[in-house]
């Protein structure tokens, strides 16, 4: 058997599936605008973040750098420089430029609490500092160390250090920032200047401005080392790391994304360091799986809405057409009063009013043709009726002649009396139905005809249930049996016989019997006799009656013959007393219908 | 009509059903994620106060560090000094009362701090040790230790000694304490490298006081024993202590110190040469992974047994080279 599928169904799937396949692509799309746009956020803020800390930034380097220019061109410092060893007892001018640069270094520093030490290194190893009490460290020699030669191979170029721990003062180890420049007289070294920036300065401009939504700054020097980076141990031991492979080192910001996190850097005007910002947008667009549930059960409640509105759309449209089928199947079952009622008004409706309009012209004209139908059958019924007469007058009024010519007077009188009688009752054109009583005495006048003419050849009995008296049945259907049974049953016989017409009750049907106990039928006879066509001559009464039965009460109804047929003697099957010797019984069976 | 509805009942009630069932699961997803923003508390058990010890000042930054990073608090709190174990018992103990999500633990006394640690486990929180571990590791109730290597680094100061020292001299090994964990790791380290080559006294155990005392103590013990090449401290106050002693002895370069950690005082030491190396350790390291490798085990991970946070030589020559300058001059953000 196919599997049904339905219109509801396949209206509801595609529906409910077109609203799922919508929002699941609209959630993943808002997702990623939004995740786009608060990047995009982010690395504006970053860009802006990065372009406040490098102007801060290089607010200390290039007043560093003008500093030390300002004390490389001092003409005291010159002096100071290129002048004889200032410890040398006879140089008293000397020692007083001293004092002077020592206070133009104190003052200089007293301005800027953010400057630690100011150092003049002379070429012979004396030195100039801003504090009064420090001195230099035993246990080196400044000279040795690498700033101090990158510094004089700059020639004269201030350098910038990356953060450090100051190991020049005795006694004291702090991290500072470095801008180092060599004086040089023409080709002639004659000293080093050291300022030192406190890192704290440094460090504290990258750690105030970042740390919102985990986003930091970090520091590179010339040498892709760590000035500074909030995790600087952790980097350097490798229980972090850093992508410095997408540090770009322009002047213009520039900035990468990876993986949700952007890498702004900017490299300063007046040194070689890249100050980089990263921001984890991750965190912003928090891709935590609270995020995701939400959005998934915001669709699902979506999809559920999906899901009742397709059901309603569904049976809207669904609906009417199931009416407009269940109208077609009562239809189809033979209800031509079937009916769609529609309310709806769309093209549905319209197909519910051209089938109603349809079944009504097909009602038309059902009724039309049953109309023509019963039109002929009632024709034919007549037909059939009229076959008797004459068949009937011929016979009778040869006997009335041959009754005449041979002067039985009362005899002629009592037969066309009846003849009279019997022709009254079947020209009545009244009725096609009439009760047992009127149909027995029709049949009545018609034996005593016969009798007359048979004589003592001719017996009969009529017994008739009083019950079914006044119940009906067609008008002349007994006569043609009982002159069936009279010429083909009894006629033959030599010495006459016996005709018994019944009529009784049998459940919720009438049988009239008319039996005979008379030659007989051949099965072929009798087959003949109830098949033959209206032409064929003696049986046609039987035949006639058989199709009018037929036409008038259906199939199931009619005549039957029983039969023993020539040379047999017992009729089986019958309640009838065997001495009469019934051979044959012809039965209508007929509806019991009192009117 | 009636067999109509029906049908539709039929037809629509899976789809009813697996929308209630996917609710249902995302409702009890839904819940339990709602809860983790709630941060964790962890409280730090130190060794000793964060003022004035290098050591413990830069374990607290790194705690400090991570609690930032991974938005917890920790809270650190220790006995004044290593001499205090049942300060440091009693601390504990009045952390538990607080039922903070996991203690972070150094312990004084590796078998008299089994007891607390396993009381904290009973009231359901999370035990890590750093720096140094309980005893009997194997049925002890720490879950994860992040310390140096002691052993590692024991053996490191041990061929120090083999480096700058005749064989078969005299060696004076110091230690504030024999009953810590990381103290006797680094004994044994030192002792496996260098017992064989060397005639070496037994070990000072200067009782967990500060320098003052240990001056004392060692300036006796080279009095007692003129024959001492070399003195290996095995921590930071005792490696100042045995300095102060051996320059007070006038003994600069004919004592060989080596030491342990490192302090502003330890690296005048070494500059000057009164010192002749030192092995120092991660203490940023280690206090910062304790927090982030217990957060992990809080977020239900597996994690190790032991993380080797490493430790490094540093001599005079490698004072003011990249990491190490972060090592030894801490500074402070």
């Amino acid at each position: 058997m196919r599997r049904k599928s339905h219109l509801r169904d396949s209206i509801f799937l595609t529906s409910l599936f077109t609203i799922i396949g919508i929002l699941a692509v609209f959630f993943p799309l808002s997702y990623f605008l939004t995740t786009d746009l608060t990047q995009d956020n982010a690395r504006d803020y970053s860009r802006q973040l990065l372009g406040q800390i490098k102007n801060s930034i290089e607010f200390y380097t290039e007043e560093m750098i003008m500093i030390s220019g300002y004390l490389a061109d001092h003409p005291d410092v010159r002096v100071y420089l290129e002048g004889e060893n200032p410890l040398a007892p006879s140089s008293y001018s000397l020692y007083q430029q001293r004092a002077r640069i020592s206070s133009e270094l104190k003052a200089i520093s007293g301005t800027r609490q953010d400057l630690v030490n100011i150092i003049l290194f002379r070429e012979d190893g004396d030195f100039i500092t801003n504090r009064e009490h420090a001195g230099l460290t035993p246990y080196w020699d400044y000279r040795e160390f690498d700033w101090y030669q990158e510094t004089v191979a700059a020639k004269g170029l201030p350098r910038l250090s990356s953060s450090r721990v100051e190991n020049v003062i005795a006694g004291e180890h702090r991290w500072v920032v470095s801008l180092s420049r060599a004086i040089y007289d023409q080709d002639h070294l004659l000293g080093v200047l050291l300022i030192d920036l406190n890192f704290q300065t440094i460090a504290d401009i990258c750690s105030n401005l970042s740390g919102q939504n985990g986003a930091y700054v970090f520091i590179m020097g010339a040498n892709d080392e760590l000035v500074y980076h909030p995790q600087q141990r952790l980097i350097y031991s490798s229980v972090k790391s850093e992508r410095f492979d997408l540090v770009r080192r322009s002047e213009a910001i520039e900035s990468v994304i990876r993986d949700g996190i952007i890498y702004s850097s900017v490299k300063i005007k007046s040194a070689d360091w890249v100050i980089v910002s990263v921001t984890d947008t991750r965190q912003m667009v928090q891709v935590s799986p609270l995020v995701i549930v939400t959005y998934i059960g915001i669709g699902l409640v979506f999809a559920l809405i999906a899901l009742v509105v397709s059901l309603l759309a569904s049976r809207r449209l669904t609906e009417p057409i199931l009416a407009l089928k269940n109208s077609m199947q009562q239809f189809q079952q033979g209800d031509f009063n079937a009916q769609a009622q529609i309310t709806a008004t769309n093209e549905i409706a319209e197909l519910g009013d051209q089938f109603n309009s349809m079944t009504q012209q097909i009602k038309t004209l059902v009724e039309h043709e049953r109309l023509i139908e019963e039109q002929k059958r009632k024709s034919e019924i007549q037909a059939l009726q009229s076959q008797i007469r004459p068949h009937f007058l011929y016979n009778t009024l040869e006997s009335i002649i041959w009754m005449a010519s041979s002067g039985e007077q009362d005899k002629v009188v009592e037969m066309t009396s009846s003849l009279a009688k019997l022709m009254r009752a079947s020209a009545s054109k009244a009725r096609e139905m009439v009760t047992v009583q009127m149909e027995i005495d029709t049949v009545s006048h018609y034996l005593r005809i016969q009798k007359l003419r048979y004589q003592d050849k001719l017996q009969y009995e009529i017994e008739i249930d009083p019950e079914v008296l006044l119940a009906r049945m067609l008008r002349l259907s007994l006569q043609p049996l009982v002159e069936n049974a009279i010429y083909h049953g009894i006629k033959p016989l030599r010495d006459g016989g016996l005709l018994v017409i019944r009529a009784y009750r049998a459940g919720s049907e009438l049988l009239v019997e008319v039996a005979d106990n008379g030659v007989g039928f051949a099965p072929d006879a009798l087959h003949a006799s109830l098949e033959a066509s209206m032409d064929e001559g003696e049986s046609i009464g039987l035949h006639n009656v058989h199709n009018r039965i037929q036409l008038m009460f259906g199939k199931e109804y009619g005549v039957s013959v029983r039969s023993a047929g020539p040379g047999q003697n017992v009729l089986d099957q019958s309640d009838f007393d065997p001495a009469a010797g019934i051979r044959t019984i012809v039965s209508i069976r007929l509806p019991l219908v009192f009117e | 009509m009636q067999k109509n509805v029906n049908r539709l009942f039929l037809f629509y009630w899976p789809w009813l059903l697996i929308g209630l069932a996917v609710s249902a699961l995302l409702t009890g997803l839904y819940l339990p994620l709602r809860h983790t923003p709630f941060p964790y508390r962890i409280i730090a058990v130190g060794k000793a106060s964060t003022e004035g010890i290098a050591f413990w000042y830069s374990i607290a930054e790194g705690m400090a560090a991570a609690a930032n990073e991974f938005k917890v608090t920790v809270d650190y709190r220790s006995p004044v000094d290593e001499s205090e174990v049942d300060r440091q018992i009693a601390i504990v103990y009045e952390a538990i009362a607080e039922k903070p999500d996991a203690i972070i633990l150094a312990a004084l006394d590796a078998d008299r701090l089994v007891e607390p640690a396993r009381a904290a486990r009973a009231a359901g929180i999370t035990v890590v040790m750093v720096d140094s571990a309980l005893a009997d590791v194997d049925k002890s109730p720490q879950q994860s230790f992040i310390a140096t290597n002691n052993v590692l680094a024991g053996q490191q100061l041990g061929e120090l000694v083999l480096q700058r020292v005749r064989p078969g001299a005299q060696i004076l090994v110091v230690s504030p304490s024999t009953r810590g964990d990381s103290l006797i790791g680094r004994e044994t380290g030192v002792r496996a490298v260098i017992e064989d080559a060397f005639d070496v006294l037994p070990t000072l155990d200067t009782g967990g006081q500060l320098s003052d005392d240990i001056y004392h103590q060692v300036s006796q013990a080279l009095t007692e024993h003129p024959e001492i090449k070399a003195v290996v401290c095995l921590n930071e106050y005792t490696t100042a202590g045995s300095a102060r002693a051996i320059r007070g002895l006038s003994l600069t370069g004919k004592v060989t110190l080596v030491g342990f950690d490192s302090s502003e005082e330890l690296i005048d030491y070494l500059e000057e040469g009164l010192l002749s190396a030192v092995v120092i350790q991660r203490p940023f390291n280690m206090g910062y992974l304790s927090v982030a490798r217990t957060i992990d085990l809080l977020n239900g991970r597996t994690i190790e047994s032991f993380y080797d946070t490493g430790s490094i030589v540093i001599t005079k020559d490698n004072i003011y080279t990249g990491e190490n300058q972060k090592l030894l001059f801490p500074f402070e953000n």
